[in-house]
């Protein structure tokens, strides 16, 4: 047997790392994203935070899991590797339905992104808002310049020339 | 192979998921307020305010359980105001020491009346809108004809405006006869002009005008309200503006002097008070508690106001004022608790009943709403009945004290003349008179009155004791003089 060239082994321990971050990479992205969405589609029922995290985890945890076991069972050589790989590709399968589907889910996520607005979580708010596709606008990065919901303006009416004159403490009610 | 396989399905459903969460394109969302939790769950004991025996009716155990989950309603009240002053108590509501029964709540403080009508009638299931508004009485009453469908309800009285509203007037042009001609100008905010924010004028500024002509004896349909930036209104003998606007005309009268004339009212639909009594009254107790907190820091409540600091907002709020105008602002209301309401919702001189009543005819008279005033009136006690207040009865004279004499007081040395009500001789009528008087004892709560009236000094005691027995108080002297032109006058005069 001719033994591998040392150039060889090292493509391959080089390519045995990428190979590892690219799974963790997609396990981390699919994961989260799957994880938001389930969440979110279980906000349907309940809005109880505890309810919503506990059933998302059985379904992003498990679902993988009982697939990987099946596999396993076919091919046992696979190791902890094809584990790996069965979650990245399942939880990234989940999180590009979740988000393919925008007709959807975009108004699902994005009221699990105003539950976590009102607790007061305004990173995890950001992060459902970007997933879900929306640009959200907190209420306290509104400007004084935008209107009113009644469309009403806050501007000075009339400038009295001859009549009241309004001064700097005047002014909008 | 195989594993090679993946790692490019792997990499490719990544970049996939990358490319479309990043160029998918984005419509704006208004995120919610942040809602503060209570720090410790609701027990029922707490609910209810901790209150044992019959100083306050319970909340029922459902309420509470309600409660925990998040506000009486299972979201928070959104509250809406025609000036951010008047949410302050909100901001000391939504602090962490408020206490853990009290309600959760989003702020919309609007600067104009239409954008508080367009709340109400979003309804405070819409993010945008709110189940509750507070604004002074006299736009309640312009606003009330477009909001008629809601069924509007004044349910609480928060405060009454102080010194915010002014009538300028040439020298002792409140004092004088009423002018001759067919009409008066008053420079004041017109009908119709409510669309927007008006830096010189406000509902409320109107009616005091109206309200001082009309005891001068001008009745509301003779004044033509003015622009300021009309001819007329150069030549105008009356203005009715906001506090710190420059005119020329001196200063005559202000919410000041009438401290009890604009009250500023929590109004909400029929419906939903039927609906959420309980609900209501603990929001009701909650605010009057927060007016106290708010004023008991004004300073950390304006900034933080002005800031937007930790101000549990609702979508679509507009900018703040600067902090120190919201200082000036809030001292300019005089905040009201619980007690207060007793009065104001029973059959006092000046309750609210009778003040919405003449806050109807004068704007109806000025021409600022179109409506008479609606039969009853849009008030509604069960709220304050709720809190466990009782509304009270005018004082009624003991009967072996009725034909007793009154005890009269004697004018201040030095007092100033503010205004003189005017009693047509057309329409003589001593016991309205008094009443007038004992009303304007009440509206006018610091300020000394004097009582004349054809046939000289007795008929002016006479005025005068009535007045007194009603609930008028010792603030009531009678001069010897009698009025040129007028059955009875009575002089309001301002204590040194």
């Amino acid at each position: 047997v001719k033994p591998p060239s040392s150039s060889s082994r090292a493509a391959s321990g080089a390519m045995i790392r990428l190979m590892r971050i690219g799974r963790g990479i997609g396990i981390a992205l699919g994961g989260a994203v799957s994880l938001l969405g389930v969440m979110a589609l279980v906000g349907l029922v309940t809005d109880n935070f505890w309810a919503r995290l506990i059933v998302a985890l059985v379904v992003v945890v498990g679902l993988p899991a009982l697939l990987a076991e099946r596999l396993l069972r076919r091919a046992p050589g696979g190791g902890m590797g094809m584990v790996g790989d069965v979650y990245a590709i399942i939880l990234l399968g989940i999180s590009l339905i979740l988000v393919s589907a925008e007709a959807i889910t975009k108004g699902v996520l994005a009221d699990e992104g105003d539950r976590y607005a009102r607790s007061g979580s305004r990173a995890m708010a950001r992060l459902t808002y970007f997933v879900a596709g929306v640009a959200p606008v907190f209420p306290e990065d509104r400007g004084a310049d935008e209107p009113a919901p009644g469309g009403a303006s806050a501007a000075p009416s009339d400038a009295p020339p001859g009549g009241p004159a309004p001064s700097p403490s005047a002014g909008v009610r | 192979m195989r594993s090679y396989a993946t790692f490019f399905v792997i990499a490719i459903m990544s970049l996939g998921l990358v490319f479309l969460l990043v160029t998918r394109s984005r419509s704006p969302h208004q995120a919610p307020a942040a809602v503060l939790e209570p720090a410790e769950p609701v027990t029922e004991t707490e609910a209810d305010g901790g209150v044992e025996g019959d100083a306050a009716p319970p909340l029922v155990a459902s309420d509470a359980a309600v409660a925990e989950a998040g506000g009486p309603l299972g979201r928070p009240f959104r509250v809406t105001a025609l000036g951010w002053e008047h949410v302050a108590a909100g901001v000391a509501m939504s602090d962490a020491d408020a206490g853990p029964a009290t309600p959760a709540v989003e702020l919309a403080p609007e600067a104009t009346l239409s954008a508080i009508e367009a709340r109400l009638a979003r309804s405070g299931d819409d993010p945008s809108g709110a189940d509750v508004a507070i604004l002074p009485l006299p736009a309640f009453v312009v606003a009330y004809e477009r909001l008629r469908a809601l069924e509007p309800r004044a349910f609480l009285v928060v405060g009454f405006s102080r010194g915010r509203e002014e009538v300028r007037a040439a020298p002792r042009a409140l004092l004088a006869p009423p002018p001759p001609g067919d009409e008066v100008k008053l420079v004041a905010l017109g009908p119709g002009a409510g669309a927007e924010a008006h830096p010189w004028g406000s509902e409320a500024s109107t009616v005091l005008g109206l309200f001082a002509l009309d005891l001068l004896g001008v009745r509301p349909a003779r004044v033509r309200l003015v622009a300021p930036a009309s001819e007329d209104a150069k030549v105008a003998p009356f203005a009715a503006v906001l506090r710190g606007v420059a005119d020329e005309r001196k200063l005559a009268l202000s919410t000041a002097d009438a401290a009890r004339l604009v009250p500023l009212v929590a109004i909400a639909p029929k419906a939903q008070l039927e609906a959420g009594e309980n609900a209501y009254a603990e929001l009701a107790r909650a605010w009057l508690d927060g007016l106290a907190g708010a004023a008991k820091d004004a300073s950390a409540v304006s900034r933080r106001l002005a800031d937007k600091d930790r101000v549990p907002l609702s979508a679509g709020a507009s900018g703040a004022p600067e902090a120190i105008v919201l200082l000036e602002r809030m001292g300019q209301v005089e905040p009201l608790g619980i007690d207060d309401q007793a009065a104001l919702f029973g059959s006092a001189p000046a309750s609210l009943e009778v003040l919405a009543a003449r806050t109807w005819q004068l704007a109806r008279g000025g021409g600022l709403t179109t409506n008479a005033a609606p039969d009853p009136l849009p008030i509604d006690p069960r709220i304050v009945r709720a809190l466990g207040v009782l509304p009270t009865a005018a004082p009624a004279p003991a009967a072996e004290d009725a034909d007793a004499g009154v005890t009269l007081g004697a004018p201040p040395r030095n007092a100033t003349p503010l205004v003189v009500y005017r009693a047509d001789e057309a329409s003589a009528d001593a016991a309205e008179v008094a009443r007038t008087v004992s009303f304007l004892a009440a509206v006018f709560p610091r300020a000394a009155l004097r009582v004349s009236a054809k046939g000289g000094a007795k008929a002016a005691r006479a005025i005068a004791e009535d007045a007194a027995r009603l609930g008028a108080g010792q603030r009531i002297s009678v001069s010897a003089t009698e009025p040129a032109g007028a059955f009875a006058a009575v002089e309001v005069l301002s204590p040194p």
